[in-house]
């Protein structure tokens, strides 16, 4: 295994550049290739969650709002009908649901008093990472139709605007990404 | 050892560059696809997004049923309608309209907006223009859902043979307005590519 002389050329400085020069050239697009699709993935993925949630968010407060009595009295409507608690009337189970918008923790929570026993119990709608900046109801009309008393201009079946936006919590600015939701949903208590 | 010394000729400048542009396309091609992902999810957003106002257009347009229900519950009267009785599809006429959160009412499309939705003050999707425009338009259009049977003397609709029609222009004669179709499309673009939803759901005066 002795080395002949004249057979230890080895390369010459211009292989060894050109060498190098394609080598960090695909490292650069390897690595461009790389972060980029990492980022997109990231977003992909936080727009996923919002979706995810924002579809059960919608479908369960419709199912609540559509089946349950609202109780005016203690939901109290601004002129305007804006509320960001609604209370529904006892349902035949004993129990009084409240549909709110909590700012502290950014979140939109079901709350779920029983009379007797007198116990409360809440639930947040939304996943742990996924905050709502903004959830609002608009109830209409804003006095109860049901109520005898109520002038005949006020007379509609309840119905309510839901609002809400969605955002990815613990998420860099450059993954982060909003969802904003509205419909209505009218009540199906017929009286 | 012997043979390969002769055998180091190496590759040539052709195969390198051929090799790069295999790993070139290679690695386009997997971040293409997570753009083509990326862009599937986003378009998805905009449809989650369309439902909820589809089904509010629906929605609201049950709602205005629901109050003449309730309305004809309380015997109030109707001093429009000839008989002076509220009616359960009271402002509710075969047309295309343009449909608004806040009033729960229906106005006739006749500004060529095409329902074009625009943000308002609190942020909500409304019909009544503003300076922020969002890339959602909505129209609902109503039609009749007309019955007749097989004995136009005596028009019931009751008889074992009877057949319905969908009209939107009121009901012919010899039929009887028993429904109203409610048709609510959502339209917006999506990168040049116009795209829609609708939501469709009928209407008749039993619970």
């Amino acid at each position: 295994m002795e080395l002949k002389p004249g057979q230890n050329q080895g390369f010459t400085l211009v292989e060894m550049l050109i060498t190098a020069g394609l080598f960090a050239i695909t490292s650069i697009l390897v690595g461009g290739v790389f972060i980029n699709v990492n980022n997109l993935q990231q977003q992909t993925a936080n727009m996923e969650k919002l979706q995810n949630d924002g579809r059960y968010m919608v479908e369960k407060m419709g199912r609540e709002i559509r089946g349950r009595e609202l109780d005016y009295e203690a939901t109290l409507p601004s002129a305007e009908g804006k509320v960001d608690r609604l209370v529904f009337k006892e349902d035949e189970a004993g129990e009084i649901w409240q549909l709110a918008y909590d700012a502290e923790d950014f979140s939109a929570k079901i709350f779920i008093t029983t009379v007797n026993p007198n116990n409360t119990v809440s639930a947040s709608l939304n996943a742990s990472d996924v905050g709502v900046k903004n959830l609002q109801f608009i109830v209409s009309p804003v006095f109860n139709p049901y109520d005898d008393d109520t002038l005949n201009d006020y007379v509609y079946q309840p119905e309510i605007t839901v609002l809400m936006t969605l955002y990815n919590k613990n998420t860099s600015s450059r993954h982060y990404k909003e969802l904003r939701l509205q419909t209505t949903i009218s009540s199906k208590v017929y009286h | 050892m012997k043979r390969l010394k002769n055998n180091q000729s190496g590759q040539s400048l052709i195969e390198l560059i051929v090799s790069i542009a295999v790993i070139t396309i290679g690695l386009f091609s997997v971040w293409f696809l997570f753009l083509v992902n990326f862009n599937a999810v986003k378009e998805s957003e905009m449809r989650i997004v369309a439902a909820n106002l589809a089904r509010e257009g629906a929605e609201i347009v049950k709602n205005i049923r629901d109050s003449n229900w309730l309305r004809m519950a309380r015997n109030l009267s109707d001093s429009g309608a000839a008989s002076g009785l509220w009616l359960w599809d009271r402002g509710l006429a075969d047309g295309i309209y343009t449909i608004d959160y806040r009033n729960g009412l229906l106005v006739l499309e006749d500004d060529n907006q095409a329902g074009k939705l625009f943000f308002d003050a609190d942020g909500y999707y409304s019909s009544s223009a503003t300076a922020n425009s969002s890339p959602f338009s909505r129209l609902v259009t109503l039609a009749s859902i007309c019955c007749y049977d097989s004995d136009p003397e005596d028009l019931k609709c009751d008889d074992t043979s009877h057949f319905f029609t969908t009209n939107d222009s009121g009901c012919p004669a010899n039929t009887i307005k028993i429904g109203i179709n409610v048709n609510s499309r959502v339209t917006w673009t999506y990168s040049g590519q116009p795209r829609q939803l609708v939501v469709e759901d009928q209407l008749f005066n039993w619970r």
